[in-house]
């Protein structure tokens, strides 16, 4: 456990009660649910109701009776629109908890720390208004990872860049977390940064009350989490990489015996490779195909059936895994599907996460 | 052509107009960042008091001042026995009438440069180790820096521009109260036309001067963060 959190109903917000694990957590839910507020909260940037507890590890941060300021919390905090400081230029902004922070990175872990966010040497003594949106994110995010915060929270902070822009910066939010064992909360509505970057899943409902906490794995294949009625929707599944087929630019990954193939990978054998497969990119059929253009085929067992407008969603599961399948309420009624039934999944495309 | 008198008057009414923007640069800066960055109800009181010189008529202010200043009043009383010194129709009577007169046009920039910072803004720097101290002095001040120098630059324009109040108050001692723009309303009750338009002169030029600063100021790059 890294933060607890207990809070009263708050003004329009649910009372909530959460104990984060130490890794990274994702809040996910719909706008207006006070997400943000409650960042920002934990921030000590906005007072939290009477009769709220905080507490950060061993540290107290609010109590009825005491309360610790926002400043000596030392949490980190990414913002949507990056806010940067417009008097001072690129590289002063990244380097503004100097002044202020003992411990902030080193000059060569800065050095590296920029070349990972692709921030660009001659950005450095430029005016941040003449930076794009991404670049400004990244500049936000390294002015953040500087000051070597031992709480990471980040309120949608790439949900409005482009890919790549995206995958660069929780990439190196992975990497802070892992290197300074820093625990890290993020808000979102973008299934692809849980899918890629979460541990914990946090759901709220749309009254912001908590509808379920637990690992992201397994929420993410759960067909009463309330994820799956998302138009992105699937499950993250691991695999490990066994080995590559050079001729074919090809990696096969091992998940619990049955062969994966996606694109070549960069990693070393043995590594666990995280997975997302979209419920859309599934399909069902009762016997193996043969002569299918399709690679990826896996030998799964029906274990949970739920119905909403025109389709269906289709828990599948194989060893300790499970997919997510959205299909026709017709493809349903004609292939008979039941509970406990062994059928064949045919995955037309995977994401690599990480 | 210009005369010891004159140059006395231009001196005292620049030193005065430069003590006057100090002193209300000091008091405003730190009050306007409290009035900026408060909801009380308290404030729109506050804000129209220091507003009100722009809509009262200065021998309004004048009268008031002049019967506060006056050796039996309780002000006058307290300054007797602090500095030993006669308040009304004093050079220090003169800056305390100015810093109320010009007040309006020092705070009102800066109220509205303090505004336009956004919450967000400060609450990063909080997440990066600012007290609220810090984060006025490292954040608030110099982006509104523009803002801080134009306020200033006003203040000084608008002392110098100062007459019914002076006129109220002053008592037009040369090389104590008497300042340029009751000068020449002196030289024009005389008739003297050729002095008075040295003075009117010196007044437009230092006017236009000022103002030129205070709009370039504004398309300056790098100002444009702060309206």
């Amino acid at each position: 456990m890294s933060l607890s959190l207990s809070r009263p109903k708050d003004g329009n917000f649910a009372a909530l009660e959460i104990n984060f694990g130490p890794g990274i957590s994702a809040i996910f839910g719909d706008s207006g649910i006070g997400k943000t507020h409650l960042l920002q909260q934990i921030a000590g940037l906005r007072p939290l109701p009477k009769g709220s507890q905080l507490a950060f590890k061993q540290q107290v941060w609010q109590t009825p009776h005491q309360n610790l300021a926002s400043h000596q919390r030392n949490v980190g905090m990414v913002f949507q629109d990056s806010e940067l400081f417009p008097h001072l230029s690129v590289l002063d902004n990244i380097r503004f908890a100097k002044s202020f922070k003992q411990d902030c990175l080193s000059q060569s872990e800065l050095e590296a720390l920029l070349k990972k966010l692709g921030i660009m040497p001659e950005w450095l003594d430029r005016h941040t208004d003449l930076l794009s949106g991404g670049q400004r994110q990244r500049v936000a995010i390294a002015r953040t990872l500087f000051a070597k915060p031992q709480l990471l929270l980040l309120d949608e902070a790439v949900s409005s860049l482009d890919k790549n822009a995206r995958r660069e910066i929780l990439q190196t939010v992975l990497d802070y977390h892992e290197t300074y064992q820093c625990p890290v909360i993020f808000v979102t509505h973008q299934l692809e940064e849980v899918a890629f970057l979460a541990d914990d899943l946090i759901l709220l409902d749309e009254t912001g009350n908590l509808h379920r906490h637990g690992n992201a794995i397994q929420l993410s294949s759960e067909l009463d989490s309330g994820l799956c009625h998302q138009e992105d929707s699937g499950a993250i599944i691991i695999g490990q990489y066994d080995h590559a087929l050079t001729d074919f630019q090809l990696a096969v990954l091992d998940i619990a015996g049955q062969p994966i193939y996606i694109p070549h990978l960069d990693q070393t054998l043995g590594a666990n490779i995280r997975l997302h497969i979209a419920a859309r990119d599934i399909s069902i059929t009762r016997h193996k195909p043969q002569q299918s253009s399709i690679l990826n085929c896996l030998d799964v067992n029906i274990s949970g059936i739920q119905a909403y407008d025109a389709f269906a969603m289709i828990k599948l599961s194989f060893a300790d895994q499970s997919l997510i399948a959205r299909i026709t309420l017709k493809s349903l009624h004609d292939l008979q599907l039941n509970v406990g039934e062994r059928v064949f999944a045919q995955v037309k495309s995977i994401a690599l996460m990480r | 052509m210009a005369n010891s008198l004159f140059w006395q008057t231009l001196g005292l009414t620049i030193q005065l107009a430069a003590i006057t923007s100090i002193i209300l640069l000091l008091i405003a800066i730190p009050l306007a960042w409290k009035i900026a960055r408060s909801n009380a109800r308290w404030r729109p009181f506050i804000e129209a008091l220091i507003a009100l010189p722009l809509v009262l008529p200065p021998s309004v202010l004048g009268f008031y001042l002049l019967i506060g200043f006056a050796p039996d009043s309780l002000l006058g009383k307290l300054w007797m026995d602090m500095f030993d010194q006669r308040l009304a129709f004093s050079f220090e009577a003169l800056v305390i009438a100015s810093i109320i007169y010009s007040a309006p046009f020092v705070f009102q920039p800066l109220i509205a440069s303090f505004q336009h910072i956004p919450e967000t803004l400060l609450n990063a720097a909080t997440s990066l180790g600012c007290t609220r101290r810090q984060r006025f002095v490292s954040v608030a001040l110099p982006m509104a820096k523009t803002s801080i120098i134009s306020a200033g630059v006003m203040g000084f324009a608008h002392t110098i521009g100062e007459f019914g109040v002076v006129l109220m108050i002053g008592g037009n001692i040369p090389g104590e109260t008497q300042v340029m723009s009751i000068a020449l309303y002196q030289q024009v009750e005389m008739l003297n036309y050729q002095a008075a338009n040295q003075y009117a002169l010196v007044l437009l030029g230092i006017s236009v001067l000022m103002l030129t600063a205070v709009y370039s100021l504004r398309y300056r790059r790098g100002s444009q963060h702060v309206a």
